[in-house]
């Protein structure tokens, strides 16, 4: 006995004893793996080996709603794989490097809405009983979790696919996650059974079936339909997506090219991958599948010519926002009462490059392989070159050409290593790094068993040094550009199209914004730094170097030529452009890497808000609250920003709304707990003031309103001219959501703030005017008018605008005040600040350490706030000023706008009720940076007065001009679509408002009100109808709590 | 709207809420005073800071018999959670009349609390105040149970949490307090 517990202790010290997997419940958070996007909590399940964690949620329907996982952070439902790291040396306790959002399987777009998750048993079910043996992993066989549920629709608007296609009321559906000892992946068993009396036919319905439920889509009845069944991997923000072939990291482009080739049905339009991969820091992920008769997109094989489709092949029919849809197996045609279909996937992690999750897959397939590895070193001074990609391309072709087809990425360490296995081949390879020119393309053989090594020089970088100062001398946060020029290649197109020769998207490059506006201007790099300081290694070149600091200050520019090797300095002073006594510039919508769709780390986030010139940054992640205040004082920020906590509670089809200030509760993984699922808007926003630090002062905000999916007013059909909610009817009705919740009545206008102005969006402020002259038809009736609003069939906006709806809330008394954010993500071409919102906290307080939160909560409930993306709008009637109601019946209203040189104003206009204008005035080229005039107004009852600027000037570089059509979830609609009239749904139309375009100055203040006759300002037109307002309940008796409390035995 | 839930929420929350990982925590004191016609009762939740005091409370505990451990731990705990707080009339404290503790852990099991239920008779007097010594970790709430005993009108808003307060003061009114004088507190 002795003997055999030295043997094990010695077993132990030297490190031989197998390798284990395990699978237990976290009893605590210490168990967890912890990260950026980490979600685990106690009472979920942890998976583990020696080489990888995961964590699958628990099923989320816990009695105490304070450990519900029920629309927790990313999708509804609990039972999915929401965290997954590498083990680390020091990486347990919690900290880890989990940058996966969420994993889950998808059939169509239903989900599972699980009953049980598990540790199973020896027979694969979840035991019913203590003591029974269970797939745990301490046998040393694999380890196992179980999610078992029904059916549940992961978007409501795209309910008719998954009631026609997968009719999940007759199915149970389950998940095995399984981990072996030793391995880098999970496998993934996803079944479908059949609990009914009758055979399931897959698809459940057939076209005309559908069409006979009332869903009368023009030519759906001509389709032949199929039931893809996959996974819906989420990756996060700080993954980059990867597919092998012409993909590379573009998929989100791959996939709408793809669309172009595709097919039709039956087979969903899409990119064919040969697997999915992902690149990140210290840590990736991938997907692959084995080899199946049941392949999807095998068993649809002519719907995708032109693409690659290999024994492994995948579909990709979008990716969104860090969300994806990987189709995977075709299910057969009809499962009788009781029987199953399962189809197996495997989730990789790897290091933090593709290559390393493709080392992992083709160990899965056990095919033969080759390495390939070597060093990379600097060829003037031969130093490593650590962080450098190699980008490994089929042998046949140019790698720079569209069409060529990647193969893998590497990355090289520390010492300039890389290593990686290939399948037997021809291959070239480049190397690329942002601030280095690529490498040639250089060929090598990869011989099975073998291995292929080679020394890479690349060419050295240049230094730029930039000491930039203030008007006061201060060194102020500020942002530092260098602005190159480029030559379009014929058949650029105009304006030319970057992506094409600038940089490659495919390769992992980038973007470098151009000026969009025919010239030949590109953003080389951008840099938002703490203290107007730079040391920043660039490719060489000839740029424009360019320093600025928000609006409220001139750009400085100077060329510099940087050459490779060298290092050049510059200092700048930059110069006030105007003052703004009194007002300070916040944004009020930024995400940074708590959110699941940004991986910009927060001091970064920081330190971008206050080189853009803000006071105040209000942190509002999707369903995470943050708070910057430590982050800030840590960069040495807090003599420029203040940190104001919030939250963007996101809904998948509700829209999204901000809070703030908030409580940050230390004790959630998400900052604090609220629920966000099937939810009506009233129980959205009483969370969110019961989040508050203030109930009674905290603010709600609804923000991108009319933005399709994501907006609040778009979701519940708000009509412009009411600003009430209708019923769709004909294809907008079909894809609305359906829930309870988006009932018109349960419409609330509890809220006090609404965006007007969300980043560049500047095709959702006003309802869109068909241009003149009009574009080349056919257009739907009614006919557009050159100049008029676009109107659908019942008389109402087909794409109504913010302004327009606000303005129909004000003509009724409801006084949200009217926001300009940024909503950014990111940085370059996503920067912060634009739009902003001003805010007047008072006279000599427009200092940091002179304001506090309270005055900016105050301002904006004053609304004594100015939206605007550069010029500072003022309007005054005497000495009231925005925000402020006025008594008489005629009112000098003096609109005084100013603007940098490089943001002029060329149009004022003044609205008064019902939108009406008072005047529109040009403003004459010698002021656009410095304009007043004073309109007099006879309103004849009560009223209001609201100002707008605008320009025609670009704004680059300083803001980046809407270059590449943003993707939203209407072109996921629209490709599921391919083959249906949907010619009368707005996102079809040819007519429709242009989403590229350049950044151009605008402003509008909130109003002016005009009490006619003294007596209190009056409405003009009936009041909303209010909601009743609910009934303080009953506080509940706390000797009856203290009764129902369990005690529970330590 | 104010109350809906929200003592049950935050109780809740402050209480079986588990900590995030990496991080050491101070301990959490949320305070409901409910006043009734005749008595007052408070109901403190409590949980202890992290770290060595309470490991060695637990180690102790865990040391002795079952049943002997679990009073330890229960006596120890409920002392902890009271100390700071003083209930008082007109500045004269309060004894109460009855106290009843449970006794729990957070879901990861490594942190105990417990939930203690304090009854007073309330006597006349113009200010009902409920003082802490340790403001910083305490969160005091307060809901009228129909006792027409307090001036509502001058009180703080009902079923809100209200941090950092030394003292939480309520106005009484005149009646009340020698009616009440004999009465018992209502044994469960």
């Amino acid at each position: 006995m002795r003997v055999a517990a030295l043997l094990a202790l010695v077993t132990a010290c030297t490190g031989t004893a197998a390798p284990q997997s395990s699978a237990q419940r976290i009893g605590s958070l210490d168990d967890a793996i912890g990260g950026p996007h980490a979600i685990g909590r106690v009472g979920d399940f942890l998976l583990e080996n020696d080489q990888i964690r995961v964590v699958i949620a628990d099923t989320g329907r816990a009695a105490d709603p304070a450990q519900s996982t029920f629309g927790r952070v990313n999708t509804t439902y609990g039972g999915t794989l929401v965290d997954a790291d590498l083990r680390r040396l020091h990486g347990s306790q919690g900290r880890g490097n989990d940058q996966l959002a969420e994993l889950l399987p998808g059939f169509v777009f239903t989900v599972i809405d699980p009953t049980q998750v598990c540790v199973p048993n020896r027979q694969g079910a979840c035991p019913k009983a203590a003591g029974e043996f269970l797939r745990d992993g301490s046998d040393g066989g694999p380890a196992e979790i179980l999610v078992k549920g029904t059916g549940g629709d992961l978007l409501q608007m795209v309910a008719l696919l998954n009631t026609g296609l997968v009719f999940p009321s007759n199915l149970e559906l389950s998940t095995v996650y399984r981990l072996r000892p030793g391995q880098r992946w999970v496998e993934i068993e996803t079944t479908v059974r059949n609990v009914s009396n009758g055979a399931h036919p897959f698809p459940y319905l057939q076209p005309q079936q559908i069409k006979n439920l009332g869903l009368d889509i023009p030519g759906l009845e001509n389709l032949q339909l199929s039931t893809p069944m996959g996974m819906l991997p989420l990756l996060g923000g700080e993954q980059d997506l990867f597919t092998p072939g012409v993909g590379g990291f573009n998929v989100q482009y791959a996939i709408e090219d793809a669309y172009k080739i595709a097919g039709g049905f039956p087979g969903f339009p899409g990119l064919a991958a040969d697997f999915v991969a992902s690149r990140g820091v210290g840590v990736s992920y991938g997907l692959t599948v084995p080899k199946s008769p049941n392949n999807y997109i095998q068993a649809y094989r002519s719907q995708y010519p032109m693409q690659d489709v290999t024994d492994h092949a995948l579909l990709l029919p979008f990716t969104y926002a860090g969300v994806a849809a990987v189709f995977m197996a075709k299910p057969p045609d009809r499962l009788g009462p009781g029987e199953e279909f399962s189809f197996t996937s495997y989730f990789v992690i790897g290091d933090g490059d593709v290559g390393s999750v493709y080392d992992t897959i083709l160990e899965i397939r056990g095919e033969p392989t080759g390495t390939f590895g070597g060093r990379v070193a600097d060829e003037l001074t031969g130093a490593p070159v650590a962080a450098a990609n190699v980008l490994v391309f089929t042998g046949d072709g140019d790698p720079l050409a569209p069409g060529a087809k990647i193969v893998s990425q590497m990355e090289t360490d520390a010492n300039g290593a890389f290593l990686g296995k290939l399948p037997p081949g021809q291959y070239r390879f480049i190397i690329h790094r942002d601030d280095r020119v690529t490498t040639a393309p250089q060929p090598f053989a990869v011989v099975a068993g073998e291995a292929t090594g080679v020394f890479a020089q690349v060419a050295p970088p240049a230094t730029i040094i930039v000491a930039a100062v203030d008007e006061l001398g201060r060194h102020a946060p500020a942002k530092v550009q260098l602005v190159g020029k480029f030559t379009a290649p014929g058949g650029a197109g105009n304006p030319p199209d970057a992506r094409t020769f600038l940089y490659s998207l495919k390769l992992g490059e980038r973007k470098r914004p151009t000026a969009f506006d025919g010239g030949q201007r590109f953003i080389e790099g951008a840099w938002w730094t703490v203290d107007g300081r730079l040391e920043a290694k660039v490719r060489p070149g000839t740029y424009d170097l360019v320093v600025s600091r928000g609006p409220e200050y001139e750009v400085v520019t100077k060329q510099v030529t940087l050459k490779a090797g060298s290092f050049v300095s510059e200092a700048v002073a930059l110069k006030r452009a105007f003052a703004t006594p009194g007002w300070v510039a916040g944004d009020f919508h930024l995400h940074a890497a708590p959110s699941t769709d940004s991986g910009l780390p927060i001091d970064q986030r920081v330190a971008s808000c206050a080189a853009e010139g803000l006071e105040v940054a209000v942190a509002t992640d999707h369903n995470f609250i943050t708070d910057y205040a430590p982050v800030i004082a840590s960069s040495g920020l807090d003599g420029w920003l203040l940190g104001i906590p919030g939250i963007e509670l996101t809904t998948f089809e509700m829209g999204h709304f901000n809070a703030y200030p908030l409580r940050v509760d230390p004790g959630s993984t998400r900052g604090g707990e609220f629920r966000w699922a099937n939810q009506p808007p009233q129980k959205l926003m009483d969370q969110l003031r019961d989040l508050a630090v203030d109930k009674a002062t905290g603010i709600v905000q609804v923000n991108h309103p009319r933005q399709q999916v994501l907006g609040y007013f778009a979701q519940f059909f708000i009509d412009a001219a009411t600003a009430q909610p209708y019923t769709p009817t004909g294809l907008l009705g079909v894809f609305a959501p359906y829930g309870d919740e988006f009932r018109a009545e349960n419409f609330s206008y509890d809220f006090d703030a609404i965006e007007l102005l969300t980043g560049n969006h500047f095709e959702d402020i006003h309802s869109f005017r068909a241009p003149n002259p009009l574009p080349p038809g056919p257009f739907p009736d009614p006919q557009p008018v050159p100049g008029q609003i676009v109107v659908d069939g019942d008389g109402r906006a087909k794409f109504p605008g913010t302004v327009e709806t606000w303005f129909a809330m004000l003509d009724r008394g409801h006084r949200a005040t009217g926001m300009g954010t940024s909503d950014t993500h990111g940085l370059i071409g996503d920067e912060p600040g634009y739009a902003r919102t001003m805010l007047f906290v008072g006279q000599g307080k427009d200092e940091l350490g002179a304001f506090t939160r309270d005055d900016v909560i105050t301002a904006i409930r004053s609304h004594r706030a100015i939206t605007t993306n550069a010029p500072l709008l003022e309007m005054r009637v005497g000495d009231k000023m925005i925000g402020d109601t006025v008594v008489g019946s005629t009112v000098e209203v003096e609109i005084h706008v100013r603007a940098p040189s490089w943001a002029k104003v060329d149009k004022v206009t003044l609205y008064t009720t019902g939108g009406a204008v008072v005047g529109a005035f040009d403003v004459p080229a010698d002021q656009g940076t410095d304009y007043t005039r004073v309109v007099t107004v006879r309103p004849t009852a009560d009223a209001w007065v609201v100002a707008e600027a605008t320009g025609s000037g670009n704004m680059f570089p300083v803001l980046t001009p809407t270059e590449l059509p943003p993707l939203d979830a209407t072109v996921v609609i629209q490709a599921l679509s391919i083959g249906l009239d949907l010619g009368s749904l707005p996102i079809a139309s040819n007519l429709k408002p242009q989403r590229t375009h350049i950044s151009t100055p605008y402003a509008i203040t909130n109003p002016i009100w005009i009490d006619v006759d003294g007596n209190g300002w009056t409405p003009p037109k009936p009041p909303l109808p209010k909601k009743t307002a609910a009934r303080p309940a009953a506080l509940p008796d706390i000797r009856a709590q203290f009764d129902a409390l369990p005690e529970v035995s330590p | 709207m104010i109350g809906r839930g929200v003592l049950a929420s935050a109780l809740a929350i402050a209480l079986a809420g588990p900590p995030a990982w990496g991080h050491t925590f101070p301990p959490v004191r949320t305070a409901v005073l409910q006043v009734e016609s005749c008595e007052v009762a408070l109901l403190v939740g409590y949980r202890p800071a992290s770290g060595r005091s309470t490991d060695a409370l637990l180690v102790r505990a865990s040391s002795l018999p079952k049943s002997l451990g679990l009073a330890t731990l229960r006596d120890a705990l409920t002392t902890e959670a009271l100390a700071p707080l003083t209930l008082s009339v007109d500045g004269k404290p309060l004894v109460p009349t009855s106290v009843r503790t449970k006794l729990g852990t957070e879901g990861s099991g490594q942190r105990p609390m417990v939930v203690v239920l304090v009854t007073y008779a309330l006597p006349s007097g113009g200010a009902l105040s409920l003082a802490s010594a340790d403001a910083r970790t305490t969160r005091i709430s307060w809901t009228d149970r129909a006792s027409h005993r307090v001036q509502i009108s001058e009180a703080p808003a009902q079923g809100r949490w209200y941090d950092g307060v030394a003292s939480f003061l309520l106005t009484l009114g005149a009646t009340g307090g020698p009616a009440c004088a004999s009465s018992p507190s209502r044994s469960r």
